[in-house]
């Protein structure tokens, strides 16, 4: 009777005597290919497995330790160009996340009344089976009564093809808030979504508001300090604030917020008014140089630094060593607030345009155009129509350079709670919100009504989060370090690469993959046959086009390589309008925009009172977003999170090191702790992003500091168009900020 | 070495009480074995322990809820976390406690085999004493008796009682505040009888 009662347990083979001699004893539920000598000898069962982390899109290879089936040590991998053999705090924590008791463990069901934040939701855990029905019936209900539009999927592109499936065009993402400016200026300039700052052989870099060194984002952080000490290249930044970057640059210049593009404008000024441009490189590879000369003329040094407080001779004097000849480059990652005011978009083109028209694009130690592994395209067995509902309920449907069609492009995320609050242009009744969270949605408040306001709210989600917390349904998904993965270098690809993981270890619990999700769900639905296949032979199948499968590629190290070879891409046949660098842009003029960079003083907005001030964001190392905090090793090294405000200045408020202090705007207020510095201007405070997680389900995240979204604004879309922005992007550092102690 | 009072079955029934509740009738059965024991035995906890172990009519969507919170995802978290390393302050599941419950498994010659549950889990536990009273009411073997006693003495003692604790606190329904109310009771009775041998 026992025996069959036995789910855990099993005698080892041999007898009792024999085993007790031996030691520890190999598991038998790890397929180890690795090493098990040691094992035999009477030590732990070592493997290795590969694996890509999935802390942030930088994606760093990494090898995971597994000793007796349990991991217990990622390390990035030498050949891996983003990693380049280690990782970053968080993607050594991963571990962390992994092992979390707090992971959701099950499909759970909401037995409690309303839709509240931070409610006790009461969970029953159901069976995949149970849950899927439930999500499928629910979808159906809203789609048969309120059509397809109804039904909306929140999370970067991952719903598009059960969206395309069941006719709903709402494609809802958070790009907005994130990378959508640089993705649109670098498509429209350069036909590609971002690109690759080739620090290693660069002379001169001149970042704004750019700091991927405090932010610890391992590959790019690297860059600049290696160019410096390891090539003497110079480094300038300008940040109203003294951020890591610029505290070891050759010079940090204090710039006043929103006004970079002006800055950059009037380089642009001196170095065309004074002849130090590329002439042959122009003629070859750049289009709109001369519409761009005549705009430039207004913008001079002496105009900017009126705006910026960046003196006119300093302008002139960075200009002219930037267009030297030296190779040289303007780094732009993403949700820089740079980005998070009007004129972003802008100030990239601009940036592509003072790279382009110094030669600096293609070029070694310039900038480079992603080179980016090819996989083999896998569809759906059918193509579902596209929907007919054209309206967005984000607006995205107004930006036609963002929107190219239905469910394509980034969209307007923070506007979405208001047309949700508002049933416009049509009542949404169900939503699916996978992998985003409440942390990094402006005016969260807004967006916790709007989802109380729906019928039904399933969240695929691996932590009880926020959004978790208020959901009717709740799916749970595998942690990265579970699953397979096939993964391209992107971000900082200066060569084809192609990473490649494997499950370090069996999922802990009864989750499944997004991917997976959508097919049960559309199955159900009866629609499965419009859903991308999923699956492992499907990845053999995407990397086949590499003349290699998985499981063949990972006994080979898990890295798929090209040559590393600088050969440079030609640019006078990118997919642009023009098939050069596109300075000057027809299409955008046609959409009654500015065809090239600009700007407008109407923009900025200046503190008025003592009180007042300009803000901007940035990141701790140790912490990505909203997803790290309930990270135990993180949270050790950073369990709160801080505002900075200038220590003159605080002294006049009365604030002291420490000191509680309430942030307000029109849109919020939120508490945080005050950290004193002379290094920010007076004018300006800095929130790091991320903190404020309310939900009670994250042991670890106990009042850990303040929400940045509660004061930002959610501005509709009208706003975009007003301030003449073609992205919609989502402007959520255009505000002023009131501080006042309250302890 | 004497023989146990406690027959193997009851830690097999014991194991089973902690499975995510599907049958109403299994429930009561597993339920109603382990209280008849108690009485039995008259270790019941309090003057009313005959009386409290009547929970009732027991309805299956409750118990599910109660088990999600207790043991699963509770609000704001399980309230009592199933696995030793919990209560060792680890903080993550198949930490250093899993991993040193392992090897004195494997000393016993029981090797771990599952990827879904820690070694430290309670039913995990539960299961290893329940095979080991077997075992040695089998065959007598003090080898068995041995690790029955260390199981006891050296890793549940240690976490088991809290966890109980923490269920009877904050159970929401009878049937889990009257199982951790029994399971105290029994393993008092199997600390006292092993500690009393050795």
């Amino acid at each position: 009777m026992g025996v069959s009662r036995r789910n855990f347990l099993k005698f080892s083979g041999g007898s009792i005597a024999a085993v007790v001699g031996a030691g520890l004893l190999t598991n038998g539920f790890i397929d180890n290919e690795v090493t098990n000598a040691a094992a035999e000898s009477g030590g732990p069962t070592i493997a290795y497995k590969h694996g890509v982390c999935g802390i942030c899109e930088m994606a760093c290879a990494m090898t995971g330790k597994i000793e007796n089936g349990r991991l217990v040590k990622l390390e990035g991998k030498p050949g891996d160009q983003h990693a380049k053999g280690s990782l970053c705090a968080k993607g050594n924590a991963g571990i962390n996340m992994l092992y979390d008791p707090d992971r959701l463990k099950a499909p759970m069901l909401k037995t409690t009344a309303g839709r509240i934040l931070g409610q006790d939701p009461g969970w029953k855990k159901l069976t995949w089976d149970d849950a899927i029905n439930r999500a499928a019936s629910e979808i159906k209900k809203a789609i048969d009564q309120y059509g397809p539009q109804s039904v909306m999927w929140i999370g970067t592109h991952t719903g598009v093809d059960f969206l395309r499936a069941i006719g709903s065009p709402n494609d809802i993402t958070h790009q907005s808030t994130c990378n959508a400016v640089r993705q649109l200026a670098c498509q429209l300039t350069l036909d590609c979504v971002n690109y690759v700052p080739d620090f290693d052989n660069s002379k001169y870099i001149m970042a704004f508001g750019w700091d991927q060194l405090g932010k610890g984002k391992n590959s790019f952080a690297r860059g600049p300090i290696q160019a410096k000490y390891q090539n003497g290249a110079k480094l300038i930044v300008f940040d109203p604030r003294l951020s890591t970057t610029a505290s070891k640059a050759d010079e940090w210049i204090p710039i006043r917020p929103g006004t970079d593009l002006a800055v950059i404008l009037a380089m642009l000024n001196v170095i065309i008014a004074e002849q130090r441009y590329n002439a042959e490189y122009i003629a070859a590879y750049v289009t709109g140089f001369q519409e761009l000369t005549e705009e430039v003329k207004k913008y001079t040094p002496e105009w900017a630094a009126n705006l910026s407080d960046v003196p006119a001779d300093t302008i002139r004097r960075i200009a002219r060593e930037f267009s030297g000849g030296c190779p040289a480059l303007i780094p732009i990652h993403k949700r820089e607030a740079i980005q998070s005011r009007p004129g972003g978009f802008e100030l990239v083109r601009a940036s592509l345009a003072l790279m382009a028209i110094t030669g600096n694009i293609e070029r070694k130690g310039g900038i480079m155009i992603p080179r980016v592994g090819g996989l083999n395209y896998v569809g759906p067995n059918a193509q579902a129509p596209d929907p007919k509902v054209i309206q967005r309920v984000d607006g995205g449907h107004m930006f036609p350079l963002a929107v190219k069609g239905p469910l394509m492009g980034p969209g307007l995320y923070q506007s979405v709670p208001d047309m949700i609050l508002a049933d416009q242009p049509y009542p949404i009744k169900v939503a699916i919100v996978y992998a985003q969270s409440l942390q990094s949605m402006p005016n969260p408040q807004k967006w916790a009504q709007a989802f109380a306001k729906l019928d039904y709210l399933i969240n695929i989600n691996i932590y009880p989060d926020d959004i978790a917390t208020m959901a009717d349904l709740v799916l749970p998904e595998p942690v990265y370090l579970e699953r397979y993965e096939v993964s391209p270098r992107q971000t900082n690809a200066r060569y084809v690469q192609i990473a490649l993981a494997e499950p370090m270890i069996e999922p802990l619990y009864d989750t499944k993959e997004v991917g997976e999700i959508k097919h049960l769900i559309a199955k159900q639905l009866g629609l499965d046959e419009y859903l991308t296949p999923v699956g492992k032979s499907v990845l053999d199948y995407r990397i086949s086009k590499s003349g290699t499968n998985l499981d063949t590629a990972l006994a080979n190290g898990g890295l798929i390589s090209g040559s590393m070879d600088f050969v440079p891409k030609s640019l006078n046949q990118l997919q642009t309008e023009s098939g050069k660098i596109q300075i000057y842009s027809p299409k955008l003029k046609e959409m009654g925009y500015s065809p090239l960079p600009f700007f407008d003083e109407s923009w900025l907005m200046h503190p008025q009172n003592p009180d007042e001030f300009y803000m901007v964001t940035s990141r701790p190392p140790m912490h990505r977003h909203a997803k790290t905090h309930n990270m135990r090793w993180l949270n050790e090294i950073m369990p709160e999170g801080y505002i900075c405000i200038n220590s003159s200045k605080a002294a006049a408020l009365g604030i002291a090191d420490g000191d509680t202090i309430e942030l307000s705007t029109e849109f919020g207020k939120d508490q945080g702790k005050a950290k004193l510095t002379e290094g920010i201007r007076p004018d300006t405070i800095c929130i790091l992003h991320g903190f404020g997680q309310k939900s009670p389900f994250l042991q670890l995240v106990k009042n850990d500091g303040m929400n940045d979204g509660v004061i930002m604004p959610s501005w509709p879309k009208e706003k975009s168009i007003e301030v003449k922005d073609p992205t919609g992007a989502c402007l959520d550092c255009q505000m002023i900020v009131k501080v006042r102690k309250v302890g | 070495m004497p023989g146990l009072s406690l027959d193997p079955s009851l830690l097999w029934t014991a194991k089973e009480a902690f499975r995510y509740p599907e049958n109403i009738s299994e429930i009561r059965d597993n339920l109603q074995k382990l209280g008849d024991w108690t009485i039995e035995a008259g270790l019941y906890h309090s003057e009313d322990g005959k009386k409290s172990y009547d929970i009732g009519a027991l309805d299956l969507e409750q118990l599910e809820v109660d088990h999600t919170a207790l043991f699963i995802n509770g609000f704001p978290a399980a309230r009592a976390h199933p696995f030793a390393g919990w209560y060792e302050n680890e903080a993550i599941v198949f930490g250093p406690s899993d991993n040193k419950v392992r090897q004195f498994y494997s000393r016993y010659g029981v090797k771990y085999d599952s990827s879904q549950v820690s070694a430290d889990h309670i039913m995990v536990e539960l299961e290893f004493l329940a095979i080991m009273a077997e075992k040695y009411e089998e065959t007598g073997d003090p080898f068995y008796y041995m690790a029955l006693r260390d199981m006891i003495s050296s890793y549940m003692e240690n976490w088991v009682f809290r966890f109980l604790k923490n269920i009877e606190e904050n159970a929401g329904t009878n049937y889990y505040r009257y199982l951790a109310a029994v399971l105290t009771t029994l393993f008092n009775q199997l600390k006292t009888e092993l500690r009393e041998v050795a």
